[in-house]
């Protein structure tokens, strides 16, 4: 899928020179092409419809009555109306979507997805995915990225790639990744290429020491980044999406990691805390976009998770880097 | 405290079993013939290693296995291997030379010499960067031994730390790795 160019050092000659540098290295980009289409498909990410978005979500979700939820100290969930809008939203753009609903333990999920299909390779998928379900009413986590997947499903209609793009919002991602978990066991069979999931993508802070990190990493002490976090076999499309992030018109500032193995061990940890975390386990190579939640937004699982505490100049930028991100994912040659 | 207080107290008990000039020099070991030289050591060392830099985390609790091989009463030159289990399986490489003073069994020592850090890690990349770090990391490191011990045949240390500079992009990471115990048998 990316064009590797591997330096012809082995492992044994590079310790057989003593240098004691890091010089063995993969290297991944996009094709021109690619990136042209991916560029040209962030152009036209409106950042009126992703403040519209939230404004709407939230709007529906004040009127719903929430489950006081105990798997997180009773805190309430809401996620009915905000599936309905996802699905009218969808509807409005001409899509059909499937609502894949499973009731198990005691818990329905309802996760909600559409297909933009591949004209040449329309059995290799690349996932688009966030998931609807929020504590109190969640403008950050997660109406914006449930913005950024209605958006990019907007822009990407009627524009057939060589891959097919699905844009799936997760349910009942606060409740122990449960929609996520049950999509990835339900079609473990597909061919997923390259999957991104994002989970709070609007918070952004210029203060100096507004943003923390788990222990032992050293993060930048300005939460003006988006975090883009990989497992090893992601790693290099991470690469290459750090190089397109430099390439678009508005470029956004982005911190990358990569977690070692598949990010189920002790030094992995911190980044499991989301819908990506299922298919990491799979093998699929996934990457997981946020502003990183509580290490940077004090109204995290708060009720003061308000439209007006977003930074929308932020998301904009972070969509059109992630349109331009799936595109070039699903029409990489 | 538990981890720690054990190689400290056999390192007490290593200074209090043996009589203080019953080793003092390594031509006058009690209990090998005076004409062959104990030069060799085959040693194990337990403990943790870290590599904390801008472009990668690796850290590491776990052993491994060492030689030293002593040049002449003061200098010896030394070279180890260890896994470590944190992230997943983690390896540093030393080698390097010490120079140390007999004092009865004690036998503190001081180093210089180099780390190479190889395995899993948490990795870090940005848009100004973007380019993926290699798997291998080196360092420069200053290997400290205070709590060593020679008895007859049989060496151990505790707390013996190799710290220093690990060679990154546009600076230095902290480098580390740490023996709370260390044993070793000299041939």
């Amino acid at each position: 899928m990316f064009k590797y160019k591997r330096s012809t050092c082995s492992l044994v000659a590079c310790a057989a020179a003593a240098s004691l540098l890091a010089s063995c290295q993969s290297d991944a980009t996009f094709d021109d092409a690619a990136v042209a289409l991916g560029i040209r498909a962030a152009r036209e990410v409106d950042p009126a419809q992703l403040r519209q978005h939230i404004t709407k979500l939230l709007d529906e979700r004040q009127l719903e009555t929430p489950e006081l939820a105990t798997y997180y100290y009773k805190q309430p969930l809401r996620r009915v109306r905000s599936g309905d809008y996802v699905d009218a939203a969808l509807r409005t753009y001409g899509y059909t979507p499937v609502r894949e609903i499973e009731d198990a333990n005691d818990f329905q999920t309802q996760n909600i997805y559409i297909d933009v299909p591949g004209r040449e390779l329309p059995q290799e998928q690349v996932l688009l995915t966030g998931h609807y379900d929020n504590w109190h009413l969640g403008a950050d986590d997660n109406a914006s990225a449930v913005a950024v997947l209605l958006e990019a499903a907007r822009v990407l209609r009627d524009k057939p790639l060589r891959r097919t793009v699905r844009i799936v919002a997760f349910d009942r991602e606060e409740v122990g990744l449960m929609g996520s978990d049950r999509y990835a066991r339900l079609h473990a069979g597909e061919h997923i290429t390259a999957l991104l999931n994002m989970d709070c993508v609007g918070f952004a802070s210029r203060e100096p020491g507004s943003q923390s990190a788990p222990p032992g990493l050293a993060l930048r002490s300005v939460g003006d980044f988006l975090t883009i976090i990989a497992s090893d076999p992601a790693a290099p499309m991470l690469s290459s999406v750090l190089k397109l992030s430099r390439q678009l018109p508005q470029s956004v500032s982005v911190l990358g990691l990569v977690a070692p193995g598949d990010g189920h061990n002790a030094a992995g940890a911190a980044f499991l805390r989301s819908d990506h975390a299922p298919f990491w386990q799979r093998g699929v190579p996934a990457l997981f976009l946020t502003d990183t939640a509580n290490y940077r937004n004090p109204n995290y699982h708060k009720m003061t998770d308000l439209p007006q505490t977003l930074d929308y100049d932020f998301l904009a930028k972070n969509a059109q880097l992630i349109v331009a991100a799936v595109v070039a994912l699903a029409e990489e040659g | 405290m538990r981890a720690t207080a054990i190689p400290m107290l056999l390192a007490a008990w290593l200074l209090t079993a043996a009589p203080a000039s019953a080793d003092s020099a390594p031509s006058t070991a009690p209990q090998t013939p005076a004409s062959v030289p104990l030069r060799s050591e085959v040693y194990v060392p337990a403990g943790l290693a870290l590599y904390s830099g801008n472009s990668r985390l690796v850290a590491g609790v776990g052993g491994g296995v060492g030689y030293r091989y002593q040049l002449d009463p003061t200098w010896s030159v030394y070279t180890e291997a260890r896994l470590g289990f944190y992230a997943g399986l983690s390896g540093v490489i030393a080698a390097g030379a010490s120079a140390g003073v007999r004092v009865g069994t004690w036998n503190p020592q001081l180093g210089v010499g180099g780390l190479l850090f190889a395995g899993e890690s948490i990795r870090v990349l940005s848009s100004a960067e973007p380019e993926l770090p290699g798997r291998l990391a080196g360092a420069v490191v200053l290997r400290v031994s205070p709590l060593r011990f020679v008895l007859g045949r049989f060496t151990a240390s505790a707390l013996s730390v190799d710290v220093g500079c690990g060679l990154q992009r546009g600076g230095c990471a902290l480098a580390l790795a740490a023996s709370l115990l260390e044993t070793g048998l000299r041939f």
